[in-house]
């Protein structure tokens, strides 16, 4: 597996790029120039042994055409606009970046508790303080940041890891994070802010009532002076022939009724009262206008039936929303609960044991064979779970999920999640050029290493260590069995 | 495999019905088939990728265990088809009509109308039955019927509707569910409905003891297994007085309060009485009547009991003297001296909850009777004292009572067993069962609800394999609010001790011993 990586690198526009630029680590590529013309497109080609769109075929060998950090084409034997940069990768495997949707790894320590619907991840997750690198080693090219604490801690931030400093933020507003991983705590506080978010509804709906009705009633008073005004001239101009009163007098009327029907509707214009900025997104929720699902954080079967209790009041109203499983819990007991949610977020990764039994039972797999779409997030939030991660992936296929269940879930279905699947998640046209190259045909298969990872597609990492097998072999290796995956039971 | 969600068919469209019978076929021979369709899927695909030999051979080997251990893999999740009402009756009825739709084709309309004429009650039938109701009576080969989680109907000839599910207990017995007076750790802390959880093993090791409604906190739970409905039955059960001989001023300060509080009461009598003729009477001012008098005040108009820790004569009498002043309904617990003032206890009318396992000597430097003595329970019994029992606790008297800690088979897991030492010292098997189900029931303030098997009661049962105070007996169901919270063969903790109840089944060949947490 020991390839040399050939690249050939055809010249960009004004020679502005060198080979040197390319072989670089991040810091060299952040800091090259931009583009000279900003007329000309930036038209890269990727020529790579396989091609995994995730979403579509695969394609081996397969091309991708890249205009200015879009996907343009995907397929083989493609036409491209030329000057173009082509990159050659005939022994890798070229699939989305991976996407991280519940990440804190670098983030201030700052932790809210209560309700505070209106704080945003990214007012404490700094870019600068976080190392991008840790996630670009490991294949992911999105990360999702969450609003850490308990209760209802804020809504969660999606940047790209790499490429321009300033052009990190993928999606300013991601989901809404609410833990019920210990209901004796998150219950009251989730119950409470949905009935506060009710009675928030209510007092607009109320204002607006009394202010309609104040409208009615001063319009009618308004009708009722004119047409006192009209009796009264009427009976002024009694003398009049009737023919022409008639019709002068309709005229009149339909040109004041005009002038007057317009006249209030201007200025006057209903001031709904404020609403707790704490509980907006829940008032959102409660009346359909949440962008995104909120991501219920559960830790054990029973959260699951204490989350169901609190929402069986609002059972009219629909209300969609995403389970995230945490790490160890008993989901075993509640599987039939599960599977009617269209996607569960885990980071129950690998096989366990059922309570008391020493029956291995895939969690993920199960969920998959009944329908569900799940997004896998990595065991530990920091470089050991990121690194590890593929091979967890890779497990789980050993123990019955199927290979394109496994890519979906750390790509297309993580991006779906984070309400970015329009840009990311899959090598469709006109996403994102963020990939992950993988030396070998298998990006799951263990042994592959991850050689170069490309953001809008420029690359923003690369291996340095092609050169060296013990490097590559100590990489991604799955250690021993650790959680309940020991083999031969 | 009955499918329990509560989505309505009225949102679906018709390819999502399709999806969803495709999904449920799945989930039917679940483990088998999709496990290994899942597998030769992925089979494939690897071998699609140039997979290597090994990761093929590897799957496969992985969809032959899973299907060898498909029975009890069932088993352990938990999810068998009898269990009921995850979400109550109001979904059972879509979940109903989802069964409906299935056998009549993919018809979104008619899949409404079938639901609006299904019946929406829960039923559960328990046929062939030995009920041991409580009340004096033994019902032999009669059938127990249970609509929406209260008894409906008990005799012979009982009709059971189609929709009924049905457990054979030919074999076993049917007690009501034994009530703990006190526990910890089966339950949440504060409110237990926002607290508990509810496939806690602690909550699945107390019902496997028959245990189905518990004091915990100062309120009396049902041991509701996997769902929250209908768990909390009584809240402030009892009052807590401090009357110690050992804090004589604490006595006195709950005496003068007291007084305080009934004198307040005289005079609010005589004030009503002057009203009559004087409209103009001064009304006794109540705003001083918060915290420790409110709780006087409850006690005095006997809207609770007392709960006092008692134990020696001494405390007993004193004990004796302010219930008979004061009018208060007091629960003693402890009173391992009980036996030797019992009569005047019975006069004080008091309750008493005991633990005849535990041991005290008598103090020989008294000259009057002292010590604890197997025969209490008996003897408090013989005056007509209510009783109930609790076990062993942290320390003697009035520990927590019945803990959950540890290893399965403590504590909880006994408490008929302490009922048990009361029967090995004189006490009638009828009146050591009554202390576990009615006589706890009444101490607790909610026998109109629980602890007899009487039409109109709630549906707790504890189906066990034999005289509940013998010490080989198990729960082989155990049933609270008409659904099956425990089922001996589908748990996995006692599933292989004398299966099948034959007391005489060698433990199976393959045993492995059940341990809490990690197998290994």
């Amino acid at each position: 597996m020991n390839f040399q990586v050939a690249q050939s690198i055809a010249p960009v526009a004004a020679g502005l790029c060198t080979a040197g630029v390319f072989v670089s680590s991040v810091v060299a590529t952040a800091a090259a120039p931009p583009p000279g013309d900003p007329m000309r497109q930036e038209v890269v080609v990727i020529k790579a042994g396989k091609v995994i769109t995730v979403s579509g075929e695969e394609y081996a060998p397969g091309e991708i055409v890249i205009i200015d950090g879009k996907v343009e084409l995907v397929g083989r034997g493609l036409e491209y606009p030329k000057p173009a940069r082509v990159i050659e990768a005939p022994y890798e495997t070229v699939m989305p970046g991976f996407v991280h949707p519940h990440s804190r790894y670098g983030m201030a320590r700052y932790s809210a508790s209560g309700v505070h619907g209106n704080y945003k991840a990214d007012e404490y997750a700094v870019v600068d303080d976080i190392e991008f690198e840790d996630f670009l080693k490991a294949g992911f090219t999105t990360v999702c940041y969450f609003a850490n604490g308990t209760g209802i801690p804020g809504t969660s931030v999606v940047y790209r890891t790499g490429g321009a400093e300033d052009d990190r933020v993928l999606k300013g507003t991601s989901y809404l994070r609410v833990t019920m991983s210990r209901p004796s705590r998150d219950k009251r506080a989730f119950a409470g802010a949905l009935d506060k978010a009710k009675a928030e509804i209510d007092k607009v709906e109320k204002a607006k009532k009394e202010w309609e009705e104040a409208q009615k009633k001063k319009k009618e008073e308004e009708e009722a002076a004119k047409k006192k005004q009209q009796e009264e001239d009427a009976k002024k101009e009694g003398g009049q022939p009737e023919k022409k009163a008639d019709a002068a007098g309709k005229g009149d009327e339909k040109k004041e009724n005009g002038e007057d029907g317009e006249k209030p509707a201007e200025p006057e214009k209903f001031e709904p009262p404020k609403i707790d900025p704490a509980v907006q997104p829940l008032v959102d929720w409660l009346e359909g206008n949440l962008a995104m699902p909120p991501l219920i954080e559960v830790s054990s079967a029973s959260d699951v039936v204490h989350f169901d209790d609190v929402m069986k009041k609002w059972e009219d109203k629909e209300l969609a929303y995403r389970l995230y499983l945490t790490r160890g819990g008993d989901y075993n007991y509640v599987m039939n609960r599960l599977v009617e949610g269209e996607t569960i977020v885990m980071s129950d990764l690998g096989v366990r044991t059922l309570p008391q039994t020493m029956i291995t039972f895939n969690m993920v797999g199960e969920l998959f064979a009944a329908g569900c779409e799940i997004a896998l997030v990595p065991v530990y939030d920091a470089p050991v779970g990121f690194d590890r991660f593929r091979a967890d992936v890779t497990e789980l296929i050993r123990y019955g999920i199927t290979r394109e269940e496994a890519l979906r879930a750390v790509t297309l279905n993580s991006a779906k999640l984070i309400g970015v699947d329009d840009r990311v998640g899959s090598i469709e046209k006109g996403k994102d050029a963020d990939f992950v190259f993988v030396n070998g045909d298998d990006p799951l298969d263990p042994l592959a290493r991850i050689s170069r990872v490309m953001i809008l597609g420029e690359t923003v990492w690369e291996s340095e260590d092609d050169a060296d097998p013990r490097a590559m072999r100590s990489m991604s290796v799955p250690q021993g069995g650790g959680r309940g995956g020991r083999r031969g039971n | 495999m009955n499918w329990q969600h509560g989505v309505t068919v009225r949102t679906m469209g018709l390819q999502m019905m399709s999806m969803k019978q495709n999904r449920q076929w799945r989930f039917g021979s679940w483990v088998g088939s999709m496990l290994s369709v899942c597998c030769a899927f992925a089979f494939i695909l690897l071998g699609l990728t140039t997979a290597t030999a090994e990761a093929a051979s590897a799957s496969t080997t992985t969809a032959n265990m899973m299907s060898g251990t498909e029975g009890v893999l069932l088993a352990v999740l938990g999810q068998e088809p009898q269990r009921r009402g995850r979400r109550g009756s109001d979904d059972d009825a879509d979940e109903a009509s989802e069964d409906g739709t299935e056998k009549s084709g993919a018809d979104e309309d008619e899949a409404v109308e079938e639901e609006e004429e299904e019946d929406p009650d829960t039923y559960l039938a328990l046929t062939n039955a030995t009920v041991y109701a409580m009340t004096g009576a033994v019902h032999r080969n009669v059938t127990v019927l249970c609509k929406n989680g209260k008894i409906h109907e008990i005799g012979t000839g009982v009709q059971v509707p189609d929709t009924a599910e049905i457990l054979d207990v030919d074999g076993y017995r049917v007690y009501p569910g034994l009530i703990a007076v006190r526990s910890s750790g089966i339950l949440g802390g504060g409110d237990p409905s926002d607290s508990s959880d509810v496939y806690s093993m602690n909550l699945t090791l107390a019902l496997a003891a028959g245990i189905t409604t518990a004091n915990t906190g100062n309120l009396a739970a049902k041991l509701t297994y996997g769902t929250l409905e209908d768990m909390v039955q009584k809240r402030n059960l009892f009052e807590s007085l401090r009357y110690s001989s050992r804090n004589p001023q604490g006595k006195k300060s709950v005496r003068d309060g007291l007084r305080k509080v009934r004198d307040h009461l005289r005079d609010v009598a005589s004030y009503e009485e002057e009203k009559r003729d004087n409209p103009d009477a001064e009304k006794p001012d109540e705003k001083w009547i918060t915290g420790e008098y409110a709780k006087y005040m409850r006690l005095i108009k006997g809207e609770a009991a007392a709960e006092v820790d008692a134990n020696t004569v001494h405390e007993l009498i004193d004990l004796c003297d302010l219930s008979e002043e004061f009018g208060i309904e007091l629960v003693i617990r402890g009173a391992y001296e009980g036996w030797a003032v019992a009569p005047r206890l019975a006069r004080a009318n008091v309750s008493a909850i005991v633990t005849p396992r535990d041991t005290v000597n008598a103090n020989p430097r008294s000259n009057r009777p002292s010590g604890s003595t197997i025969e209490n329970a008996a003897i408090l019994y013989e005056h007509g004292i209510r009783l109930t029992f609790m076990p062993v606790g942290s320390w003697f008297g009035s520990g927590t009572g019945i803990s959950m800690g540890g290893l399965a088979g403590r504590d909880l897991q006994h408490l008929p067993m302490e009922a048990a030492f009361g029967v090995r010292g004189g006490l009638s098997g009828e009146a050591a069962m009554r202390g576990l189900t009615i006589d706890a029931a009444r101490i607790m303030g909610i026998d109109d609800r629980v602890g007899t098997i009487e039409v109109g009661k709630d549906a707790d049962f504890f189906v066990c394999d034999g005289d509940p105070l013998h010490y080989m007996t198990q729960s082989r169901w155990t049933i609270v609010n008409g659904r099956i919270a425990y089922d001996k063969d589908k748990e996995s903790l006692f599933e292989h001790i004398r299966k099948g109840g034959d007391v005489d089944a060698p433990p199976p060949t393959d045993h492995w011993p059940r341990r809490l947490g990690q197998p290994w």
